[in-house]
């Protein structure tokens, strides 16, 4: 049976790196010595491929017989006993050079090491012969990793091999190997990233795929550069020994508080003068100055030239660090090296330091030790201005989650605010990262604050002539390209919170919520959010492509249904449900929970009403403890499953609730798995409904993200219980349970505690109904408001109490949450602004409505005066039109008067006339002239007339009187002369002598005129 | 058979013979065999509480292929023994649902009929509770509620009267189908021909009636939004479904306005059940339309049913 350390030669192996080593020595001739041989596994490629001969020395009997067997020379030696080693050795190499020495796998399995490693510095001495040395390496990550669980797992063989008795750090080595007189000329170390310990599996500390996993795995890959050796194998040669002591001394290392680092350019060792004066005259002298400088130039040189320049008080305290680069990252790595101080801080070429810098730093360091101390309350990039324009409080601006973005800006100046405990460079492995030039070193500072915190004094300490006019907004800073880079960076790896950061990310997301309400509509800053949704990718929650879990002894999931045993009808639903579940690799524990014997009757009954391939699945128990996460409790202590899961007894699965499950398992095995979730409203009918009295009252709505988001689940929870499953080691392996005295929300608090550790792994797929009832029984309805806000603080206050680990992502996350916080808070500080301008604004309109009200009133007093005075107005015009009329009237009637008149005047003047009056103006009217024309001609062609012409003739004749006597043929054209004749004639005898005739005449017409008809 | 009446007039229920019966159409085994695990069970509920004498389940096979080969069904028939009978019956053409049925009906001798799709998996009380809901007076045709997706049509919470029974799983007697003559497989071929059946129920003055405690399992899922998940047949079916029914409802004028729609529509399902009903018209294969007076035909938004919520 071969033994356990019999290995047979691998060119991949330790052996191999202890061959390749070896050929690098070629050259020497000789034979090899091994010591401690074992069973040889060097010995034929030693003889075979370097052509030397090989010495095996060993105390144990079989590796020697073994070589025999192989045609090897062997000799026994007890390494216990030196002085006979000694003599064994040196027969057995007799006159023989010797080309080489090894000491494998020996080192940690004997208490004398210092001695051996004498007597063979002693044989090497003399033959000038390297020796490799390989021994196991105690620091590897994974037993260091381990230990933080308290596991310390001594196996067979490997990295705890139950027969080793001392351990070996690459310190302890390098310290031993030196006191005794060995120089380290080569390495060759055999490295694996996952050892011999790398057990359990589900070990989530192993896991670098959860959260926790990935965190201390980051860490101590940075913090210890051996993390991964798995054996050291080395090269040595014999050296003056350096004494030194081999036990670690429990002393604090010697130095002073602070290194002042100064970095010079290739040309000017310092650029002003003015910063060795402030130095020289600070109050408090405790530090030492490192000036780094590129190595290209010569060290004498610059040291001439700086203490030309240094104050003399300075100058004993000078080192000087050359750097193989000139680029600032380059420059302060090699600064920060160099430095002894329990910090350091980095003093750019412009900037001014108050007297009391120094001792401003070392008063805040004595308060906190080991923190990053920064003076100046002021925050660069938040400004006190625009805090006070955006009504935030300045302490929210200083709290721990908001510091990660106030430094993510690189462009930031005021780097001597600053002092950094120097063991975040020697023992966290810190470094100013090479590929951001342009970072200033923020990059550092931030992860410094993040795994040491940050102390923050409002003492004055540094301050920098000319600041900057045209500062950007720190939301504008992040634009920066090397804040993108170290954004990006940090969104790798899981965030480390310090305690109080819950309660932080809560009133971000609060702040957020509500000035997103404030100042909607949000314009945003699309191009930075995109470019970090880019940079994080969409796996910020998704875990996967890690090893499989060992196989469960049990299903795949432990379902666990709580129930009072009060909702027979909806229980069954649940029960139904997960019988025609796709996926049946599960079993359900029913706990029925403070539950009469009656109850539990009535459930076991309704169980056993199912098909038996389900029924004998189903486990009822009995829990009698107060509190909703008793029956959990309960039931997770029941389980068998690789996951548990909880369906209350009102909850529904779609079918493909297991399965999905199974699905993401598989993909992401030891995470959290947490499908969608979907709500549904249920209503409570009346008392005379038909049973079950309750049904759905709504359309499905999405109510929860599809995604895990480990921030904001900090403020709320976003996962219905059911939309979760929980790797079973959670609560066997990492000893979480829930916690029994929350009377409501104790699936959240779980929750988030159970994904910062292990991580959580989503699917968008909605695989089960929420019945949101909204009216009736259901813890919505028997607790109060109060008593559900009493439970989310005291919640808060748990997480608050302790530092919380974020997955990777989330750097981006608070970022952005920050970033839109404040441009959110401008926008409502602008809308404030605004609103300002806008009651100003009202207040003026209002003044001048009111002043065009009285306007408008007096000018419709007016209008009404004037409506009055029209109105009277046309009263008036209606009574001149009235008058008018009447005057028209009275005019007419005047007309007709005169018309009258005037008629009566003709008719009278036409008798006048007829009668043979004068009338003085009758000539001039053609009428009467007519008038008297006819009268006349009438007259005188009257028969009386006519018949009395010659009686007058005769007359005439007779009294001889001459004169014409008128005819009827012959009228006078005067008008007198016819009034005359037509006065005369009637009054003549001769119309008197015709009296009678006409009497008859008209008598005789008159009877004609009335005679018998 | 008992002397069963159409509708549940009866007072004390005796022991009754039901046969659930289910048409096929590709439906993988699997699936067949966990459903008639579920009736099995259900038949055995409903046996220990002297519901039923005889549970009896019926498949009709529409599939180009042989589901149920001879040796397996006699393997159904041993392993799920609280059933009185398996039967199946290979169509080798695929009759749709509606004929399917029809089919089936025609062999059918109990005193109770369910139909049921062939993937739902019962409730253990869901007979029960069916015939209870069926034993109401008045009540020709009992359906029972689906789960996890509960349909969003009103019923009246006092009676569980509605408009229209899903024949997911739906309960009538048997001589109420075999009078009604079944379903009108030559108007409906997947889809609607339960709303017909149940609006033709109601002409003949009996209630259509929905159970909510009698359930059943209908594995449906959502989108990611939380949307109903329509395949392509139902897509097509159903549009061609909603426009043969206003139309053999009396209501041309909706038929009308459908078929303008879905002609102007972009849904290449929509377009081709426009141009089907067309067809039908031109080649005189229209129902011949009834109930002109509308004292059953309900189509309210697109449904044929009032609704409690919206679906999306």
């Amino acid at each position: 049976m071969p033994s356990i350390y019999q290995h047979r030669y691998e060119p991949v192996s330790i052996y191999g790196n202890v061959v390749s080593l070896l050929r690098d020595c070629e050259g020497r001739s000789g034979v090899h010595l091994d010591f401690g041989c074992g069973y040889g596994a060097i010995a034929e490629p030693i003889r075979d491929e370097l052509g030397r001969p090989y010495l095996g020395f060993d105390i144990a009997e079989d590796g020697l017989k073994s070589l025999n067997e192989r045609g090897f020379e062997t000799h026994v030696i007890d390494l216990y006993d030196l002085d006979r080693a000694g003599s064994v050795v040196e027969q057995a190499i007799g006159n023989r050079p010797v080309a080489s020495m090894t000491f494998l796998d020996t080192l940690e399995h004997i208490t004398n090491g210092e001695a051996v490693l004498t007597f063979l510095r002693r044989i090497a001495e003399l033959v000038d012969a390297p020796l490799i040395l390989s021994v196991p390496n105690v620091t590897h990550k994974d037993l260091a990793l381990k230990l933080l669980t308290g596991r310390w797992d001594v196996t067979e063989a490997g990295l705890l091999d139950h027969t080793h008795v001392t351990l070996y750090s690459h310190a302890r080595l390098s310290r031993m190997m030196s006191a005794v007189g060995w120089r380290q000329t080569a390495a060759r170390d055999w490295l694996l990233q996952h050892s011999d310990q790398e057990f359990p599996a589900s070990a989530s500390v192993l896991n670098h795929r959860l959260p926790i996993g990935h965190f201390l795995l980051e860490f101590i890959n940075r913090a210890n550069p051996h993390a991964i050796v798995n054996q050291f194998v080395r090269l040595y040669r014999a050296a003056p020994p350096q004494p030194q002591p081999l036990l670690e001394s429990r002393d604090e290392p010697a130095g002073p508080f602070l290194s002042v680092v100064l970095t010079a350019g290739e040309d000017a060792v310092i650029a002003r003068q003015a910063i060795l004066e402030d130095l020289a005259r600070q109050s408090h002298q405790d530090f030492e100055l490192v000036i780094a400088y590129p190595s290209t130039r010569d060290p004498a040189e610059v040291s001439a030239g700086l203490l030309a320049r240094l104050p003399q008080s300075l100058c004993s305290r000078v080192r000087l660090a050359p750097a193989s680069q000139i680029s600032r990252p380059d420059l302060l790595n090699a600064a920060v090296a160099h430095c002894a101080g329990r910090y350091f801080a980095i003093l750019d070429d412009a900037e001014t330091l108050g007297p009391n810098w120094t001792a401003s730093l070392a008063a805040l360091g004595d308060v906190s030790p080991g923190m990053v101390l920064q003076l100046d309350g002021s925050p660069p990039g938040i400004t006190p201005e625009r805090l006070k324009a955006a009504a935030l409080p300045s302490e929210a601006a200083m709290s721990p989650v908001p510091q990660l973005y106030r430094f993510a800006n690189t462009e930031h100046d005021h780097f001597a605010t600053l002092a950094i405990p120097t063991s975040v460079f020697h023992e966290l492995g810190l470094r100013f990262e090479l590929k951001f030039p342009d970072g200033g070193g923020w990059d550092l500072a931030i992860e410094a604050i993040l795994h040491c915190g940050l102390k923050v004094s409002s003492a004055q300490g540094a301050g920098q002539p000319g600041e900057s006019t045209s500062r950007t907004t720190a939301v504008e800073d992040l634009f920066g390209r090397s804040g993108i880079s170290l954004l990006t960076k940090l969104n790798t790896r899981p965030l480390l919170l310090p305690a109080g950061s819950a309660e932080q990310l809560k009133r971000l997301v609060d702040e957020h919520r509500y000035l997103k309400i404030l100042a909607k509509p949000m314009t945003g800053r699309l191009l930075l959010r995109s470019f970090i949704e880019q940079s994080v990718g969409q796996s910020s929650d998704r875990v996967s492509g890690f090893t499989e879990a060992g196989p469960a002894a049990g299903p795949f999931l432990s379902v666990i249904t709580r129930t009072l045993g009060t909702r027979i009808h909806t229980l069954r639903d649940t029960l139904l449900s997960l019988a025609g579940q796709t996926c049946q690799d599960f079993e359900l524990i029913l706990v029925v929970h403070s539950a009469s014997e009656t109850i539990l009757d009535t459930v076991r009954t309704l169980v056993a009403e199912f098909p038996s391939s389900f029924r004998q699945r189903v486990r009822v128990i009995a829990c009698d403890r107060v509190g909703r996460s008793a029956p959990l409790n309960d039931g997770i202590h029941h389980s068998n499953g690789a996951y548990i899961a909880a369906l209350d007894d009102d909850d529904i699965a779609l079918g493909h609730w297991v399965e999905s499950y199974r699905q993401l398992a598989s993909e992401s095995p030891g995470a959290l798995l947490r499908t969608t979730c979907t709500r549904q409203e249920f209503a409570l009918g009346a008392a005379n409904d038909i049973l079950p009295r309750w049904r759905a009252a709504s359309w499905f709505e999405m109510k929860w993200p599809t995604a895990y988001d480990a921030v904001a689940h900090l403020h709320t929870n976003y996962t219905p219980n059911m939309s979760m499953a929980f790797p079973a080691a959670l609560f066997w392996e990492d000893g979480l349970c829930f916690d029994e005295t929350m009377e409501t929300a104790e699936d959240w608090e779980f929750t988030t505690r159970a994904a910062m550790l292990r991580g959580v792994a989503s699917s968008a797929e909605v695989t089960s109904i929420y019945r949101w009832w909204t009216n009736g029984e259901s813890t919505l309805f028997t607790h109060t408001r109060e008593q559900w806000e009493a439970n989310a603080q005291r919640i808060r206050e748990k997480w608050n109490s302790q530092p919380i680990l974020l997955p990777r992502g989330s750097a981006s996350r608070i970022i952005s949450l920050i970033e839109e916080g404040l441009a959110l808070r401008a926008q409502v500080a602008d809308l404030q602004h605004h609103n300002r301008h806008l009651d100003q604004h009202s207040r003026n309109l209002e003044k001048h409505r009111r002043d065009l009200d009285r306007h408008i009133n007096n000018q419709e007093r007016h209008i009404n005066n004037q409506e009055h005075h029209i109105s009277n107005q046309e009263q008036h015009i209606r009574n001149i039109d009235n008058k008018n009329h009447e005057m028209e009237e009275y005019g007419y009637n005047l007309q007709e008067h005169c018309r009258e008149l005037e008629r009566r005047n003709r008719y009278m003047g036409v008798e006048l006339i007829r009668s043979g009056y004068w009338l003085p103006w009758a000539d001039e009217d053609p009428q009467l002239v007519e008038v008297s024309r006819e009268v006349l001609g009438d007259l005188l062609a009257s028969t009386s007339w006519r018949s009395t012409r010659l009686l007058r003739r005769m007359v005439a004749f007779c009294t001889r009187r001459r004169g014409d006597d008128p005819t009827d043929d012959a009228i006078p054209s005067s008008f007198v002369e016819r009034q005359r004749l037509i006065r005369e004639i009637p009054r003549s005898t001769s119309w008197r002598l015709t009296f009678p005739a006409r009497v008859i005449g008209r008598l005789l017409q008159r009877s004609r005129m009335i005679g018998p008809r | 058979m008992n002397d069963i009446p159409a509708s549940g007039i009866v007072t004390a229920v005796a022991p009754l013979s039901i046969r659930i019966q289910s048409v096929l159409y590709q439906t993988p085994l699997a699936s067949i065999s966990r459903a008639l695990e579920f009736f099995d069970n259900a038949a055995r509920v409903a046996g220990e509480a002297g519901i039923a004498h005889q549970v009896t389940v019926a498949y009709g096979d529409c599939s180009p292929d042989r589901i149920i080969d001879g040796d397996t069904l006699l393997n159904l028939r041993r392993r799920f023994s609280n059933l009185a009978s398996i039967d199946y019956t290979f169509f080798d053409n695929n009759l749709g649902s509606a004929r399917g049925h029809n089919r089936l009906l025609a062999d059918a001798a109990s005193d109770l009929l369910v139909i049921a799709n062939p993937d739902v998996l019962a409730a253990p009380n869901l007979l029960i509770e069916l015939v209870g809901a069926w034993a109401r007076p008045g009540t020709g045709f009992v359906e029972a509620r689906q789960l996890p997706i509960e349909h969003p049509k009103y019923y009246d919470p006092r009676t569980g009267e509605t408009s229209w029974a899903s024949t997911a799983c739906a309960m009538g007697s048997t001589k109420l189908f075999k009078a009604l003559n079944g379903f009108d497989a030559d108007t409906f071929f997947l889809y609607c021909d339960d709303v017909d059946f149940s609006w033709r129920v109601r002409l003949a003055g009996l209630k259509v009636v929905h159970q909510p405690l009698a359930v059943v399992f209908h594995d449906k899922r959502l989108t990611n939004e939380g949307s109903w998940i329509a395949g392509t047949a139902e897509r097509y079916y159903s549009a061609e479904a909603g426009l043969l029914l206003p139309y053999k409802y009396s209501r041309p004028d909706l038929a009308d306005k459908y078929i303008e729609i879905f002609t102007a529509s972009d849904d290449e399902h929509l377009v081709k059940a426009a141009g089907a009903f067309r067809l039908r018209a031109e080649t005189g294969r229209l129902p011949t339309p009834i109930d002109p007076d509308h004292t059953v035909a309900e189509f309210v938004d697109g449904g044929y049913a009032r609704s409690r919520y919206t679906p999306r």
